[in-house]
């Protein structure tokens, strides 16, 4: 099994750009701990190099779509708002989700006869 | 379980599995070849293993009651061949055969279908060698053949994968799978984890996850390259996207309480697990709905809304294997492969936590 899910997809792909985006500051403190080495920062150049053209690649496209293809836009200028909205609301329900399912798991852990 | 051997002997139980390590790693690791029915491919698999710049101590071939010409291919291409007296039934059974003939510190799974770079199992075991803590080490993998549409979908989907996804979460030291393509394990961790467990579909995902819990770690090697051939039909297609699809969500409802406390893990778990929900039923049923009824055909660009998101990738891991022409070519048939994941995601789901019935038969498809 070399993949699960359905990769390149929806909160998946955001999650993994935001996770690229927060390597050089996970990095910096192992840096001045002295437990980076130029191979973990080589990768963190990588990914965060490959995230940043993906956004440029996403924006530059959004652009053509909007204002150079002329394709119909179903929601006007709130378009962005609008896409956004559901990927955070996505982001926000999945949160709760393992919020809960943490506590679940700790309390039956706790209290493992149960009620 | 007897099973008939030339040459080797079982491990005794109360021998440790490791011992000093040499300067040539791979002198320390045994090569296990699962195979059924695999006679036009294992003899590759074999010599690619036997022609590593390290080569290992021994290479073992399960020939798990083929009909073929397995044994013999396999023997005559170098490898030690095990032979079980019945079926093991699954791919996880017939790795566990060859385990217990597993005397060195390091082992490794290939498939019988998977041809490996000359200088794979060295960069597999450089991690293991150096880095007591680890587990398991994994690597990049890439379709053998690219032609058909499946293989295609399949070529742009490691690119993605391997490219952008698996090294993030590497960094973040939780590769989700070690692939059992082609892995290398510290074979006292895999003993002490009690071999490939048969309970799910996905022997390697279970393994990986059981192994974080005991907590040990797994890398992943961008530079250990390997070659499976992918299923190239829509038919082995389907056996191998319902196996990993049951396998997931097989594996979702059996570790999700052990894998809980580890945050990184199970938010990259929750989160591979709730876009194969969503996209699949936005996949499957909200758009074709919506196109329809809302008499809106441009809706259905949404199926390929994130191509400039997975080009770049793509791209960049496609110029670095002189296949630029080759990427693009191919980057159509991922939305179809994925488009087609999401049926048999959605039939897993429903067929596993709704109806409550587990798929319990390992069926191969590549």
């Amino acid at each position: 099994m070399n993949s699960a899910g359905l990769p390149g997809t929806g909160l998946g792909g955001m999650f993994y750009l935001v996770l690229a985006f927060w390597m050089p500051f996970a990095e910096l403190p192992r840096t001045l701990r002295g437990r980076s080495s130029k191979a973990r920062w080589r990768q963190v150049a990588q990914q965060f190099a490959l995230a940043c053209g993906i956004v440029a690649s996403v924006g530059v496209t959004a652009a053509a779509y909007v204002r150079v293809a002329g394709v119909p836009s179903a929601f006007g200028e709130r378009s962005p708002v609008l896409l956004l909205a559901p990927a955070v609301l996505a982001a926000i329900l999945l949160s709760l989700l393992v919020l809960v399912l943490r506590v679940w798991a700790g309390f039956q852990r706790r209290f493992p006869a149960g009620l | 379980m007897t099973a008939v051997v030339a040459g080797l002997t079982p491990r005794p139980s109360d021998r440790p599995a490791a011992r000093h390590l040499a300067k040539r790693p791979a002198d320390e690791l045994t090569v296990i070849i699962p195979a059924y029915n695999e006679a036009e491919s294992v003899g590759d698999t074999v010599r690619s293993a036997l022609g590593q710049t390290t080569a290992p101590a021994r290479v073992i071939v399960v020939d798990d009651g083929s009909t073929d010409d397995t044994a013999r291919v396999a023997r005559e291409a170098g490898a030690q061949v095990i032979t079980p007296s019945t079926n093991t039934g699954s791919k996880a059974g017939a790795q566990n055969v060859a385990l217990e003939y597993v005397d060195t510190p390091y082992c490794m799974a290939i498939d019988a279908d998977t041809t490996l770079a000359p200088d794979a199992i060295e960069r597999l075991l450089e991690p293991l060698h150096q880095d007591a803590r680890l587990a398991a080490t994994c690597g990049f993998v890439v379709p053998r053949h690219v032609s058909s549409v499946w293989e295609r979908g399949r070529y742009i989907e490691y690119l993605l994968s391997f490219t952008f996804y698996k090294p993030t979460q590497d960094y973040y030291g939780k590769p989700l799978i070690s692939s059992g393509c082609f892995s290398a394990y510290r074979t006292d961790r895999l003993l002490e984890a009690g071999g490939w467990s048969e309970r799910t579909r996905a022997e390697d995902m279970d393994l990986t996850w059981t192994f974080y819990q005991a907590g040990h770690q797994v890398r992943f090697v961008p530079e250990a390259l390997c070659y499976p051939i992918e299923p190239h039909d829509f038919d082995f297609m389907g056996k191998q996207l319902k196996r990993w699809s049951h396998g997931f969500v097989q594996n979702v409802s059996l570790h999700w309480k052990g894998i809980l406390p580890l945050g990184f893990l199970s938010t990259v778990v929750g989160v591979a697990f709730f876009d194969a929900v969503v996209a699949s039923v936005i996949y499957l049923f909200v758009l074709p709905i919506l196109a329809v009824v809302l008499q809106a055909p441009w809706i259905l660009l949404v199926y390929v809304i994130d191509v400039p998101a997975v080009i770049v990738p793509v791209l960049v891991a496609a110029r670095r294997r002189g296949e630029i022409g080759r990427a693009l070519a191919s980057l159509p048939s991922f939305f179809v492969l994925r488009s087609v994941n999401g049926f048999y995601m959605v039939e897993a789901m429903v067929t596993e936590l709704v109806l409550r019935r587990p798929l319990l038969v390992y069926e191969k498809g590549h």
